[in-house]
């Protein structure tokens, strides 16, 4: 029998199988050695009498060296695979130098002299060309050799050795504290393991940025980042990731792009050491499960189950080829899941696609990786074309409402307005019948004043408590006085239990997600044949012939395509994907994409003075909003997260991070919202064929910083000892006049860290079609059974939590769809302003 | 010009040459003449992937000795056109049958369309081929070749499919 302690120094099969390949290895070069030593010496065997080059004094005394260095390194690497790794590395190495040379000079030499070889000729550069094959094959077996032992020393799935290796160089000196309590190893197998876990688009720009972190020293004459000693890594990385960027030192395309690396990094780091249960109670987090009143709390409020949502699988659909008699809907979040509960009353067969799989809520858990892997779109890893701005998106059945926070705002009277000015947008909304959907989205939901809401316990004890104090200085500086609008939000949750796992879904069936909610009840309605559901199947195109969709063809992820031919179609993937598909599509081109726009967020993080603990992670992670005169632009919501999204937006780097951190239980944090102008777009380009490009212009950013600011004096006047916006040079504020200094300390985009949840517009309901991708009654035109109904509608941004400006659109749109779809009660009357003629 | 062409060959010949490829293609077709949704995109990518290997062997292998000389056009042709696109689909009508099978079929194509090229262009010509002095040794041996398409596509298929690589679908085998 085997020790535990034993087996660790074990070596795995494929590192045995490494061993076994360098000992060959040797054995060739060493039968290399005799070979060019031997004729030298005047000891030619007879087989190789027809290759009298062998003899040139020169020619073997270099490949006597270069065989006998390799033969020692082979020697000594097979000794110890672990130990001398770096040995096999450097083999690797040279041996890609000598196919490199190989290959360039059999392309560039002059010299091509044809030697004698028995009875025939051989050109010099065709004995290289055998040369560098020879050297290719022997070099490739090694790497793969090389590669598969390292994977199955550390069970890495999805980096390789190398990045690996980076990763936890990185966080040897990114995670920077006296006290660390899971060693870099562990940081970055946790994090391997997150990577490995879901299906993305841009996983590679992770791999990609550990590439660069690595081999960036080597343009500075330095050795790779991981082989560094980590004081020096560390003065690396300050001197080159950290104040470069910061102080605008290097050439701005290298700026913005070892600052996306250095991000990247930063983030992964974190991470990885901050999602490990080990490590939670060393700053102050208890997760839910293990809180002193947690029983209570269940007890008092019992997990509540609504029907169980029936969805197919890839393995459950038998056909490529679905007919189905009825709407087919793309999607299943929120503007997906309304319009197909209100077509399933009306007694029409829905049939909705959704690219994210399904996850019933009873298997939601308090693992942040776990969760964000499995409900979110890229692994929340979604950015914009400069890697300066984040779209996170919820990919579930469900969409974004399984992952959102549940807050609820009706579309503000102004921005109607303005989508309704007939000399700009003109929309041709009809308000009357747009205010009837919208109390009757919130009446569907569920939403009511959050600290109204039936419970046991006290709001106090439900509310994230970092909320409080946010009040407590809006009325220590009176801003709670009208026009403004201090209170605790609108949502669609009923009897909280608090747990503040909004974000990565709420298991226990209190947020009346579309998951939770709105898809069972419809189901229910309908039965399960008339209304089906397909998880896990992205779509890729729709197919037309004339003005008319005649199917679409999913795509689920092992490969497999189906094609879904249907009566009518709605297009519900949210803003982004929903443009993304006109664009594969053909349709609306020029338009479809354009006019994006977003809610731009960046977290303001307040730190109160020792001995106040605030435990703001206890509680709905939303619980309070300020919405300061409208024409400020802006609008505060306090948000805050368990400990692995909150260090991704912790600022500070090394031991402020660290320090931030441990700080963590005496902190509240608030999100600062802004509407943006409609100036991005997204289109099918990139590496991921899916890029957003967006930059915020100087009117939103001033916004920004506007309501950065404020929300300091306001955490200041509630006693922070001081507040941090979420910059990438570190900048702490402890009174009323350093907040004055924030807005010469953040240029511009690149200083701070900008994201979003809410992205708007793309496929604008205008009845201008040549901005136009959709008219009134949310019809595609040029299409006659194409609607569309998400975000990616709205006319320009909506400045609030738009879930149910989605819903209203949907419910708007319902008895068009069902019209169209030869069922429903059909002859809606809208009535929509006049207008001027429809421009062509 | 000889190089593009080959010593006495004109366009005609590779007109010719390419209404063979038409008519095996009608051939190949027969059995299956439509693509399925699921196998579209494994089928172009095989059509890419196999052109430029063959391309750049053939040539590759003609400079180590083992191969003789193609001309130019020859290659190209036979690389995207026979092997790309005429054993592409032939693999689509085949990949369910047995390994066995599909090598025979495969093989013996091949050595129909080599030997027609040889006669048509005078190319695939060698007197005598691994110590076989026999003008259709290496014929035969470049065939045989050949038969190993199915082998490697189905290998390459099931190793991209897993993880759905370009988009490319294996079905689980039953």
């Amino acid at each position: 029998m085997l020790m535990a302690s034993q087996k660790h120094f074990l070596l795995t099969a494929q590192e045995r199988n490494l061993k076994s390949y360098l000992r060959l290895l040797f054995f060739i070069y060493v039968g290399g050695v005799l070979v060019y030593l031997l004729p030298a010496i005047g000891l030619l065997p007879a087989f190789l009498k027809p290759y009298p080059f062998l003899i040139d004094p020169a020619f073997a005394n270099n490949s006597v060296i270069k065989m006998g260095l390799f033969a020692a390194l082979c020697f000594v690497a097979a000794g110890d695979v672990r130990r001398f790794l770096v040995t096999v590395e450097a083999i690797m190495v040279v041996m890609c130098l000598a196919v490199v040379s190989g290959v360039i000079l059999i392309l560039t030499a002059k010299n091509n002299y044809v030697m004698q070889v028995g009875n025939s000729t051989l050109s010099i550069k065709t004995m290289l060309l055998y040369s560098s094959l020879f050297d290719a094959v022997l070099n490739g077996i090694l790497i793969v050799l090389y590669n598969k032992a390292q994977k199955a020393r550390y069970g890495l799935q999805f980096f390789t050795p190398m990045q690996f290796r980076t990763l936890q160089a990185l966080s040897d000196v990114l995670i920077e504290g006296d006290e660390e309590l899971i060693t870099d190893r562990e940081v970055a197998l946790n994090v391997d393991r997150y990577m490995s876990s879901f299906l993305g688009k841009t996983k590679w720009v992770s791999k990609l940025s550990l590439v660069g972190i690595e081999l960036y020293p080597l343009f500075f004459l330095k050795p790779a980042t991981s082989y560094m000693r980590p004081e020096d890594r560390k003065a690396f990385l300050e001197r080159h990731f950290y104040q470069d960027v910061a102080l605008r030192m290097a050439p701005p395309v290298l700026r913005m792009l070892v600052q996306a690396m250095i991000r990247m990094g930063k983030q992964l780091c974190f991470m990885g050491y901050y999602n490990d249960p080990r490590v939670h109670a060393s700053i102050g987090y208890e997760p839910f499960s293990q809180r002193a009143d947690s029983k209570k709390r269940l007890e008092d409020l019992p997990y509540q189950n609504n029907q169980p949502l029936q969805v197919l699988a890839e393995k459950d659909v038998e056909t490529d080829t679905l007919d189905w008699d009825g709407v087919v809907i793309v999607g299943t979040g929120p503007g997906a899941s309304v319009m197909a509960k209100g077509l399933a009353e009306q007694n029409v067969p829905v049939l909705l696609i959704e690219r994210g799989e399904h996850t019933d809520p009873s298997q939601f858990n308090e693992d942040e990786i776990d969760m964000v892997s499995r409900l979110y779109a890229d692994g929340a890893l979604q950015l914009a074309a400069d890697f300066r701005f984040q779209v996170i998106q919820g990919s579930a059945v469900g969409g974004s409402s399984v992952v959102n926070n549940a807050v609820c705002f009706d579309t503000p009277d102004s921005v109607l307005d303005r989508w309704n000015d007939r000399g700009g947008i003109d929309a041709g909304l009809d308000l009357l019948r747009y205010k009837q959907c919208n109390q009757h989205v919130n009446e569907m939901i569920g939403v009511s004043r959050i600290d109204n809401t039936p419970n046991t316990m006290s709001r106090e004890e439900y509310l994230n408590p970092g909320g409080k104090k946010f009040i407590e200085g809006i009325h220590n500086l009176g801003l709670d006085a009208a026009p403004n609008v201090a209170n605790s939000v609108s949502a669609n949750i009923r009897q909280c239990v608090g747990c503040g796992y909004c974000n990565i879904g709420c298991r226990w069936g209190k947020k009346l997600s579309m998951l939770s909610n709105i898809l069972p009840q419809a189901q229910k309605l309908a039965g399960a044949d008339k209304f089906r559901i397909i998880a896990g199947c992205e779509v890729i195109r729709l197919k037309a012939r004339g003005g008319k969709i005649t199917s679409l063809i999913g795509r689920f992820r092992n490969g497999r395509k189906i094609d879904v031919r249907g009566k009518t179609f709605v297009v519900a993937a949210g803003a982004v994907s929903s443009s993304i598909l006109l664009q594969r599509s053909g349709i609306a081109a020029g338009r479809a994409g354009k006019r994006l726009s977003f809610n731009v967020g960046s977290p303001m993080t307040a730190v109160f003075p020792k001995g106040q603990i605030i435990n703001s992670y206890k509680g709905l992670q939303i619980s309070h909003y300020l919405q300061v005169d409208p024409s400020r632009g802006f609008i505060f919501e306090t948000w805050f997260n368990p400990p692995m999204f909150q260090s991704t937006i912790m600022p500070g780097w090394w031991e402020d991070h660290w320090k931030n951190m441990h700080r963590y239980n005496r902190m509240a944090c608030t999100g600062v919202l802004v509407g943006s102008d409609s100036n991005a777009e997204v289109r099918i380009a990139g590496l991921t064929a899916r890029e957003v490009r967006y930059q915020p212009t100087q009117k939103d950013f001033d916004t920004l910083l506007d309501g950065l600011q404020l929300a300091g004096e306001i955490y200041l006047a509630a006693g922070a000892e001081a507040v941090m916006p979420n910059t990438f040079r570190y900048h702490e504020y402890a009174t009323g006049e350093d907040l004055k200094r924030m807005k010469y300390d953040i240029k511009d985009n690149s200083d701070i860290t900008l994201g979003t949840g809410h992205p708007q517009g793309g496929n604008i309901l205008s009845r201008d079609k040549s901005i136009g991708v959709v008219d009134e009654q949310l019809k595609v035109y040029g299409y006659e059974n194409l609607f569309i109904a998400d975000a990616s509608v709205f006319p320009t941004a909506v400045g609030v939590n738009p879930q149910i400006t989605v819903m209203t659109f949907a419910d708007y749109a319902v008895p068009f769809v069902a019209e169209n779809a030869g069922a429903g009660a059909g002859g809606v009357k809208v009535i929509t302003p006049e207008r001027e003629p429809v421009k062509d | 010009m000889n190089d593009i062409l080959g010593a006495n060959n004109s366009l005609l010949d590779y007109a010719l040459v390419v209404l063979l490829y038409g008519l095996m293609f009608l051939l190949i077709r027969y059995p299956r003449p439509h693509l399925e949704l699921n196998y579209r995109t494994n089928y172009f990518f095989l059509v890419i992937l196999w052109a430029f290997l063959m391309f750049t062997g053939n040539y590759l292998f003609y400079r180590l000795g083992v191969m003789t000389f193609l001309p130019w056009l020859n290659n190209l042709l036979h690389s995207c056109v026979w092997v790309g696109l005429c054993l592409g689909w032939l693999y689509y009508c085949a990949h369910e049958r047995p390994l066995w099978e599909q090598f025979i079929l495969f093989a013996f194509t091949s050595f129909l369309v080599k030997m027609a090229e040889h006669a048509v262009l005078g190319s695939w010509a060698r007197d005598s081929y691994l110590g076989i002095r026999n003008p259709y040794a290496y014929l035969v041996v470049m065939s045989i070749v050949d038969g190993f398409y199915p082998i490697i596509s189905q290998w390459i298929i099931q190793a991209l499919g897993r993880k759905s690589t370009f988009g490319i679908y294996a079905p689980r085998l039953a």
